[in-house]
């Protein structure tokens, strides 16, 4: 992940830490050392646990006398965003498609085609909802319920929702109190989209960035911007 | 025993760690010539690797290999014809 801003537009604070683990790539964010512990270790993709930063280089930790001691220096900001990568699955890939397959009129139900993901399972409720293909292109709304055929959304799509029209569907939404974290993929540094909402390490997301200028991209080229709420330096962690 | 400063940033470039700098150090280090690049425009609170103190307007820099996880992606190349001119090398109205 990369630091996207500070929510407070305060200067970046950079500190070398000791770690307890091997940090083996950079860009992944770490956790509070634990007792007995000899430094910071590498963060959880699918829980909470008090956050410490994230790191912009990479430590081999090693407990052999005569070997370099393990750091790595870390980004501390607490209210700093970092900006991920939306991918399909927990090994990366593109983000998954819903191609609606009854017209709808009100604008308000995506029906999927069969194949495609079912909107219950993993539960998207919540969650955001784009559309990459047809006359929405580039609309998003909030998705307020799902079955295991359709997604509806409360406020409706400018425009009439037509038979293979294309949409993705992701468990992330904006200042809810539902879908407030994000599930990182093997790599630490990405978003996984096909979790339930409300599932993964504690990063609330502050703005979902989606690439509509072709459906390409919007599956390729998207990105979560997400703050640490178990931030070590935050007030009430 | 003390230590230059030069030999511990010389350990930090071989093992493509964080480079920080403050505004009196940094001009001791050529980043594109080791390989790195700036991390941000802006100023980091930090403390220095070459003189060891902690200042307000440090200047970070990482190794160009890390540049896809958490450089910046708005930025321009740093080698190439579309290169800056002069990696990072920022001009005190800048800074």
């Amino acid at each position: 992940m990369n630091f996207s801003w500070d929510e407070t537009d305060a200067a970046n604070h950079l500190r070398r830490m000791k770690i307890s683990a091997t940090f083996a790539t950079a860009g992944i964010y770490a956790t509070n050392t634990i007792a007995d512990g000899a430094g910071i270790v590498v963060g959880l993709r699918t829980t909470v646990a008090t956050q410490v930063g994230v790191t912009l280089d990479t430590g081999t930790y090693s407990t052999t006398q005569g070997d370099v001691e393990g750091t790595v220096t870390v980004l501390t900001n607490p209210w700093a965003v970092y900006r991920m990568l939306m991918v399909g699955a927990e090994t990366g890939g593109d983000l998954t498609i819903t191609t609606n397959s009854v017209a709808s009129t009100s604008g308000l139900t995506v029906t999927i085609t069969t194949g495609d993901p079912a909107p219950n399972s993993p539960e998207m409720d919540e969650g955001t909802i784009v559309c990459v293909s047809g006359a929405n292109l580039g609309q998003t709304r909030k998705v307020t319920s799902t079955s295991a055929t359709a997604a509806t959304v409360t406020v409706p799509f400018l425009n009439d929702i037509a038979a293979s029209d294309v949409f993705v569907i992701v468990p992330w939404c904006l200042n809810d109190v539902a879908s407030d974290n994000v599930n990182l993929s093997l790599n630490l540094s990405n978003a996984q989209q096909n979790v339930a909402v409300g599932t993964g390490a504690d990063f609330r997301p502050l703005a979902l960035e989606f690439d509509t200028s072709s459906q390409a991209n919007a599956i390729s080229k998207s990105y979560v911007h997400a703050v640490q709420v178990a931030h070590l330096l935050s007030q009430g962690t | 025993m003390g230590r230059l400063g030069g030999s511990w940033n010389a350990d930090l470039i071989a093992l493509r760690k964080c480079v920080i700098l403050c505004d009196f150090c940094i001009h001791k280090f050529h980043p594109r010539r080791a390989g790195y690049e700036a991390w941000r425009e802006t100023t980091n609170k930090a403390k220095c690797d070459d003189c060891g103190q902690y200042s307000p307007r440090c200047k970070t820099f990482i190794h160009e290999s890390l540049h896809d996880a958490v450089g910046d992606w708005q930025r321009r190349p740093s080698r190439g014809r579309w290169a800056r001119s002069v990696s990072g090398w920022v001009p005190w109205w800048k800074r």
